[in-house]
């Protein structure tokens, strides 16, 4: 068995909040570990994870996953006894110059955190004790300011522990802690961007997506249902919904100009969703725009096509470049989902030169031609389907 | 999509296997268990089972048994034809057509790219190659010709008498190539009236299993294209599918004895698709000249749909039918085949190719889910 230390922020623990979100980043440690059989515990401001060794590779990929994490700790746990202390800080910067990268390291710190008073030794001391025990072993000078190994000692009232392994964590708050949001899901670049940085500061993601067969394909659809499967990874299980957005599409086709086509598209989409998004309790919609981009996306389109909607419209990418995404999306994962060639709604009956100047007065014009836009947005929502992405870290509890 | 039946008339791609060919390979299954090459009472059991089939298969093409290589499959036998027969030879000319399958045009290709010099003879727009025109490509150093008897995507019949006779003319030691995976046993199948040398067959478009081919050979060879053992002479190393080949020779049997009535129910679906066409859907047009076409395979173009749409939305009504070739369909490339004839690239084409199974009733129906998906998506 090996122990890991979870550490988390502390903003978000001042106040009365703090048990909640707690809580939430517990549930999102045990939805990664609890395939591998790992067994968690909450401690007085650290999570301990307790699983079998030969998971180390796949927890520790698992852990940089789940966000609310600031770093976690491969740890040695020992008697809170300052002989047992350096035995253990010994073996650790021992076992760490063997798994050493590279070079090795060429000096060490050793660093105390004493929250259990009753430890008879002051930090300053304990560190003394154990860095000299380790420096004759592994025979590196001291360097206080900028140690290339770092030898950490933790004395808690329940556990003590020593380690010299500490890795990244992916920030952010906790998982699901800041609630529902309906995300606007293509097969693009961008849109599951997005949902990673919303899921990232603690959005529940409730994804929608748009299809226009017999235009658009199977392929398309499974393309959006593996970009889902992706996000779960950081997000957890999910439900996509799919709304069919043929009939709209070709009546904007043969009714409106064609200049308006794009903003008219958007204009219904954001309905659907906001109205997919009041059934099932979101507190916001999310798009995948970035200003300027696309014609769709200048400010003035951007505002034209926002009045549609009540709830308040999150953009995280509005002022990232393509660049920017792009490395993000290959980061998470999802850019090369999102490069497989199908058509998507949102590529369909795209005019040669949109309008990039689109008035609230004229979109709504455009679209009387339609009759009523929001019995056709219910409409929308009423034949929609869903898809439970499963869990990728726990695939039993996939229904789909 | 309607539960239920699904019409498949995508016939062109594969054929569902023929309770003949799966009754003989189910005996093969039990019966020759052992490797053909094998010495032993097993080993020789099976030898003895694709020798059968090999003779069956001679007799219904009509040639001798020795004349016939089995493969991987269609591709497989083109490009032993075309790679295997110029083996070693460092240059010469080589000429096929422009509405080749991909099958011979990636080998053709090879050729070129290892410093032959090739001539694609482009059809008519009829779909069919002139047969002096391409009898004119041949040169003295011609060293191969190749052309198809039946086109895949237009259901277009080539001229193959008079355009291999042609080129023999002008080149007498030309050996030629014929690709006859499409009219197996729905045509006859006449490799020296044709001036072949080489006729390349498949199984999975005449009700065979998958994955298994043949060969016809000149009497010399064509030269192996990888090493291994004696199998097939030598040219086609590897151990035999021995079910695969008896169930093909089985599908090619049973196929070529119910030829005519096959034929005969062909071309009354056929027709009904047409007429119904020329009434629900005026606007179609039809590729390929009518009097060119064998009845099983009709390529249809409309307006107003790209040809992925018009085959998913004809899904939807329970039909099941291909843009353009099953090889390409994915690639949403306008087909190389189409273009060499003219078809105009904002029209959306669907191939509809019938089996032995279709009625003029299913002919009918898939005219009526074109319309209807037309009615429902098309644009202006
Ligand atoms: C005309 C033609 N030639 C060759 C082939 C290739 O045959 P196979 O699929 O057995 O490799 C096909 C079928 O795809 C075909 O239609």
């Amino acid at each position: 068995m090996m122990q890991f230390i979870l550490r988390y922020g502390e903003l978000f623990l001042k106040g009365g909040n703090r048990p909640f979100f707690e809580r939430c980043l517990v549930d999102g440690v045990r939805r990664v570990v609890r395939s591998l059989g790992g067994r968690v515990q909450r401690l007085h401001g650290r999570v301990v994870v307790e699983i079998s060794d030969e998971h180390e590779v796949e927890v520790r990929e698992r852990l940089a996953h789940v966000f609310g994490l600031m770093s976690f700790s491969r740890v040695t746990l020992v008697e809170p006894e300052i002989e047992a202390l350096c035995v253990a800080a010994v073996a650790e910067a021992q076992g760490a110059l063997q798994d050493w990268e590279g070079e090795g390291p060429r000096t060490f710190k050793v660093e105390t955190r004493r929250s259990d008073k009753r430890f008879p030794m002051k930090s300053p001391d304990i560190s003394r004790q154990v860095g000299t025990a380790v420096g004759r072993a592994i025979d590196l000078p001291v360097d206080l300011s900028h140690p290339e190994l770092r030898v950490e000692v933790e004395i808690g009232s329940q556990r003590t522990f020593v380690t010299t392994r500490r890795y990244p964590g992916p920030g952010g708050l906790p998982e699901g802690s800041a609630g529902p949001v309906q995300l606007l899901l293509s097969g693009g670049i961008d849109s599951p961007v997005a949902g990673y940085l919303l899921a990232k500061r603690g959005c529940i993601l409730l994804p929608t997506t748009f299809e226009s067969p017999p235009y658009t394909g199977e392929d398309a659809r499974e393309k959006v249902i593996d970009l889902c499967g992706q996000l779960a990874r950081y997000a957890g299980p999910m439900r996509l919904r799919i709304m069919r957005f043929t009939e709209v599409q070709l009546e904007i086709q043969r009714r409106c100009p064609p200049r308006m086509a794009v903003v008219l598209y958007r204009r219904m989409m954001l309905r659907a969703a906001q109205r997919a998004a009041q059934m099932e309790g979101a507190l916001a919609v999310a798009t995948g725009d970035s200003l300027g981009q696309v014609a769709s996306q200048t400010l003035e389109n951007l505002s034209t096509i926002s009045e549609v909607a009540t709830l308040p419209i999150l953009r995280p990418l509005v002022t990232f470049d393509k660049a920017e995404t792009i490395t993000l999306a290959g980061r998470i994962g999802t850019f090369d989902i999102s490069i497989r060639p199908h058509v998507d709604c949102c590529s369909l009956f795209v005019p040669d030169h949109p309008e990039i100047h689109a008035s609230s007065e004229a979109a709504q014009k455009a679209e009387a031609k339609l009759g009523d836009p929001d019995a056709l947005a219910q409409e929308m929502v009423d034949t929609s389907e869903v898809v439970e992405i499963g869990d990728p870290y726990n695939k039993s509890t996939s229904s789909s | 999509m309607s539960e239920g039946e699904i019409i498949y008339l995508d016939h062109a791609a594969a054929t569902p296997l023929v309770p003949e060919a799966a009754a003989a390979m189910a005996d093969a299954y039990r019966d020759a268990p052992g490797n053909p090459s094998a010495m032993g009472r097993w080993g020789r059991a099976a030898a003895r089972v694709l020798r059968q089939a090999r003779e069956r298969l001679a007799h219904v093409v009509g040639v001798h048994p020795d004349r016939l290589l089995f493969t991987s499959g269609g591709t497989e036998s083109i490009g032993l034809a075309v790679l295997g027969s110029l083996q070693g030879r460092a240059g010469g000319h080589v000429i096929t057509s422009a509405l080749e399958h991909p099958a011979v045009l990636g080998s053709v290709r090879m050729l070129e790219q290892r410093g032959f010099e090739v001539t694609r003879v482009p059809p008519e727009r009829t779909g069919v190659v002139d047969p002096s025109r391409f009898a004119a490509a041949a040169r003295s150093d011609t060293v191969l010709a190749c052309l198809m008897h039946v086109n895949n995507e237009l259901g277009t019949i080539q001229p193959l008498e008079a355009a291999l006779a042609g080129v023999k003319e002008r080149a007498p030691r030309c050996l030629t190539v014929v690709d006859a995976v499409q009219s197996l046993t729905r045509l006859a199948l006449e490799p020296d009236r044709w001036s072949a040398d080489l006729v390349a067959l498949s199984g999975h478009k005449i009700g065979g299993p998958r994955g298994v081919g043949a060969l016809i050979t000149a009497k010399r060879r064509p030269e192996k294209l990888f090493g291994g053992g004696d199998q097939e002479w030598g040219v086609r190393p590897g151990t035999q599918n021995v079910p695969g080949v008896v169930g093909f020779a089985a599908a090619a049997d049973h196929g070529e004895q119910t030829r005519p009535q096959r034929a005969a129910r062909a071309s009354e679906v056929a027709d009904a698709f047409l007429k119904e066409l020329a009434e629900r859907v005026p606007g179609a047009q039809v590729n390929g000249a009518a009097e060119a076409r064998m009845p099983w395979i009709l390529n249809v173009s409309v307006a107003g749909l790209p040809s992925e749409a018009l085959v998913r939305g004809m899904e939807e009504h329970g039909v099941c039918v291909s843009a353009g070739a099953a090889c390409h369909a994915r690639s949403q490339k306008p087909s190389h085949v189409l273009e060499s004839i003219g078809v105009a690239s904002h029209l959306g084409t669907v191939r509809v190719s019938f089996g032995a199974s279709n009625t003029p009733d299913h002919a009918r129906r898939a005219v009526e889910a074109l319309a209807l998906t037309l009615q429902r998506y098309a644009l202006p």
